[in-house]
């Protein structure tokens, strides 16, 4: 490993013998250009398909191209950011972005600690049961939507048929427009929450067994353990946890659209799925790109507020 | 600092790049009309009738041996967004079919190749009239379907329903009947995430109230025989013999199961519902939507890629088919649509499916399901409407106040 000087030598006297060099001026390291080396690729890949598209959408933003047309897009100014936001679409989008991500977060949250809880315990068949809970997360999303439409299906799902059988009336899960979040919501839990229980269990299995040993002895019964234990030392992961699920749900489209279009009556609008329709069927490239370059900036204050949290948290960690 | 070695290594790898993607471009080149075409069709994907679509368009590589033609497919749900964005960047396949909705937008952005040398010997009919914009035939009519409402023979006669209804009321009696015997009664789209499909099919109710969504100037979705379309949906719905929920290829699925009594579908599904060995066309019963005027019909239309690089060699299957030779080989895998030209239906044909009369007879009075003077715009008005739609049957919104609400946002828009 370097020690941050040339041949081993303490860095005055390395200084002192290249006394040719402008003051200032700081040597190269060995290996330093080797690291570059390493992350071109990785540079390169986030300016030619992250970087150069952002700018050029947003570059589109201020233009009325589209989608037959990209090339002939003049110039409209703020027209389109003022268009987006002033209409009641895009407000609806943006409410049901966040209420999709709340919930979603929350949910894979709960269940996903939960689940890893429950599978970091010694029990007969504990392989199986972790194969099984990771499986959602294995299968195909286009696979996974239409699984749930047919199980949501009003008239012959496996859903209304287990109410019927309670004695319960027919629910429009994916057609009522007051049951149509709760349902995409629902899909989205069940598909994504084995991500979070496998991140959780790998924590929980670094905690030392020490750890619950000493609480054992000072008296602390399961939920205190739990509590003063393992919570504290699950805390940096399931901030990280959190705001990978954030992003994630900010920008997830293909279970919303297969399984709701953004309906019923705009409920599952997301902005992702507003962007879309923007630009596909209403063929509106410039204005999708307005309504993308807002959620980008959504997105980000999101991230911002997780990260300042994370830091403050990480602060008030290493204070104590 | 970069060595000198190195930068010629860069040198050199970026002129094999550039001349792999000039290798890679188009050229612009017309084509000497030989060749391979690529023709795309969401319809080569439906069941039952799509093989024997293709297999009667390939009949044109016998009368053009040095043309082949290579299938394109994409399913209806995404067809119309994937070939906006091929053609708009320049690619996409030689030769496609388009709904006449998309085919207004790609006219105006100049994508099509102008035909009229291809059908100058065709005895092309009236419905070929609005695709010429102009004065340039921009496509053809491929097949034009009309709306009527499609009985389940098997089903009515076990419901015992012995007239198919003429009216609302009695579509919803029938529908109850149906109900009552076990099956669902009647089915239709109407749910957003198969807007594609159901901005072509929810017309035929406003419009068999005497509706339209523009009158050649302004926008008219609020006019009260529109709203007498939309309250005829909502009634229908509110009557609880609709499986709600059920998207196109369910209810069709239910249908040709004997599930379900009665669904109001164009005369391409007709044909695809009996088209394998679950329906018979004797199975089928039709007659005219139960609604005062009759419905609006979908046009499908064939054209040119403006940017193919084999334009001359599309436009030989184009010219083929719309010849007598041509339409008489399309036009048993094309049911009961109205063609290019007036090419009869098949005897045979007509004999084992009775239900193609009345499509045929619906052809002659239907109107084009597009908004008269905003053509270009027609997805965003139907988008706008169909969303106050929804709000109709999901949320009791009254249709007068939900196509008032559809015409301000399109008017502020």
């Amino acid at each position: 490993m370097s020690n941050g000087t040339v041949d081993g030598a303490p860095p005055e006297a390395a200084s002192a013998s290249k006394g040719a060099r402008r003051p200032g001026a700081r040597r190269r390291r060995p290996g330093e250009l080797l690291g570059y080396v390493f992350i071109a690729p990785a540079v390169l890949y986030l300016a030619v398909f992250l970087l150069v598209p952002l700018v050029q959408g947003i570059a589109m933003s201020f233009t009325d191209t589209r989608l037959i047309n990209p090339a002939g897009g003049e110039p409209v100014g703020f027209d389109n950011y003022a268009q987006a936001l002033g209409a009641d679409r895009f407000w609806n989008s943006l409410l049901a972005t966040l209420l999709y991500t709340a919930a979603t977060v929350a949910g894979t949250l709960a269940l996903g600690t939960a689940a890893a809880v429950l599978v970091n315990r010694a029990f007969r068949g504990r392989a199986l049961v972790r194969g099984l809970l990771t499986f959602p997360y294995a299968m195909p999303t286009v696979a996974v939507a239409l699984v749930f439409a047919w199980m949501y299906n009003q008239s012959n799902g496996v859903f209304n048929r287990g109410l019927g059988v309670l004695g319960v009336g027919e629910t429009g899960w994916l057609t009522d427009p007051n049951w149509g979040m709760a349902s995409v919501v629902a899909a989205t839990v069940w598909k994504v929450f084995p991500f979070v229980m496998l991140v959780v269990l790998a924590a929980l299995q670094s905690v030392s067994a020490e750890l619950y040993e000493a609480a054992r002895i000072d008296g602390a019964d399961a939920l205190s353990t739990f509590r003063s234990v393992v919570v504290p030392h699950l805390a940096p992961t399931l901030r990280i946890v959190a705001l990978l699920m954030t992003i994630w749900s900010i920008r997830r489209f293909e279970i919303i659209f297969l399984l709701t279009g953004g309906g019923p009556v705009e409920k599952t609008n997301t902005l992702v799925i507003n962007v879309y329709r923007t630009a596909f069927s209403d063929q509106d490239l410039g204005l999708a790109a307005a309504i993308g370059a807002l959620g980008l900036i959504v997105s980000l204050a999101v991230t911002c507020v997780f990260l300042l949290v994370e830091r403050r948290e990480s602060q008030r960690e290493e204070a104590s | 600092m970069i060595s000198c070695s190195a930068r010629r290594a860069s040198l050199a790898v970026m002129a094999a790049g550039a001349l792999a993607l000039t290798a890679c471009s188009g050229g612009g080149d017309d084509g000497d009309g030989t060749g391979s075409i690529t023709f795309g069709n969401w319809q080569w994907l439906e069941t039952g009738r799509g093989e024997a679509m293709w297999d009667a368009a390939t009949a044109f590589e016998d009368a053009e041996p040095d043309i082949r033609l290579e299938k394109s497919e994409t399913p209806f749900a995404q067809y119309a967004d994937k070939l906006n964005t091929e053609l708009g960047a320049g690619a996409g396949p030689d030769v496609f079919v388009v709904l006449d909705r998309q085919f207004a937008t790609l006219a105006e952005a100049g994508l099509l190749e102008p035909l009229d040398d291809a059908v100058a010997d065709a005895d092309l009919n009236a419905t070929n009239d609005n695709l010429n914009i102009d004065g340039e035939q921009l496509a053809v009519t491929w097949e034009q379907v009309s709306y009527a409402l499609l009985g389940n023979a098997n089903v009515l006669e076990e419901a015992g329903i012995e007239q198919m209804p003429t009216t609302v009321e009695e579509l919803i009696a029938a529908g109850e009947q149906a109900e009552a015997a076990g099956f669902d009664g009647f089915a239709v789209r109407h749910q957003m995430n198969e807007y594609n499909g159901w901005a072509y099919d929810f017309p035929s109710w406003t419009y068999g109230y005497g509706g339209s969504w523009s009158d050649g100037e302004n926008l008219t979705v609020d006019s009260a025989e529109n709203i007498a379309g939309v309250s005829a949906y909502k009634e229908v719905f509110d009557a609880g013999i609709v499986p709600v929920g059920d998207d196109a290829s369910t209810f069709r699925s239910k249908f040709k199961e004997n599930q379900l009594a009665m669904i109001i579908d164009n005369s391409g599904t007709a044909l695809s519902l009996t088209s394998d060995s679950q329906l018979t066309g004797q199975d089928l019963v039709s007659a005219p939507l139960p609604f005062p005027d009759p419905g609006a019909h979908q046009k499908l239309v064939l054209a040119v890629n403006a940017n193919s690089d084999n334009k001359e060699a599309a436009k030989q299957f184009v010219s083929w088919a719309v010849s007598e030779e041509g339409q008489a080989t399309l036009r048993p895998s094309l049911g009961a649509s109205v063609l290019a030209t007036d090419v009869p239906i098949d005897a045979e044909f007509a004999a084992a499916n009775p239900w193609a009369e009345t499509f045929v007879e619906l052809g002659a009075t239907n109107r084009s399901g597009l908004p008269a003077g905003f053509e270009t715009e027609a997805d965003p008005i139907m988008r706008a409407v169909l969303e106050q739609v929804e709000r109709v049957i999901t949320e009791d919104l009254d249709p007068a106040e939900a196509m008032r609400n559809a015409q301000a946002a399109l008017e502020a828009d």
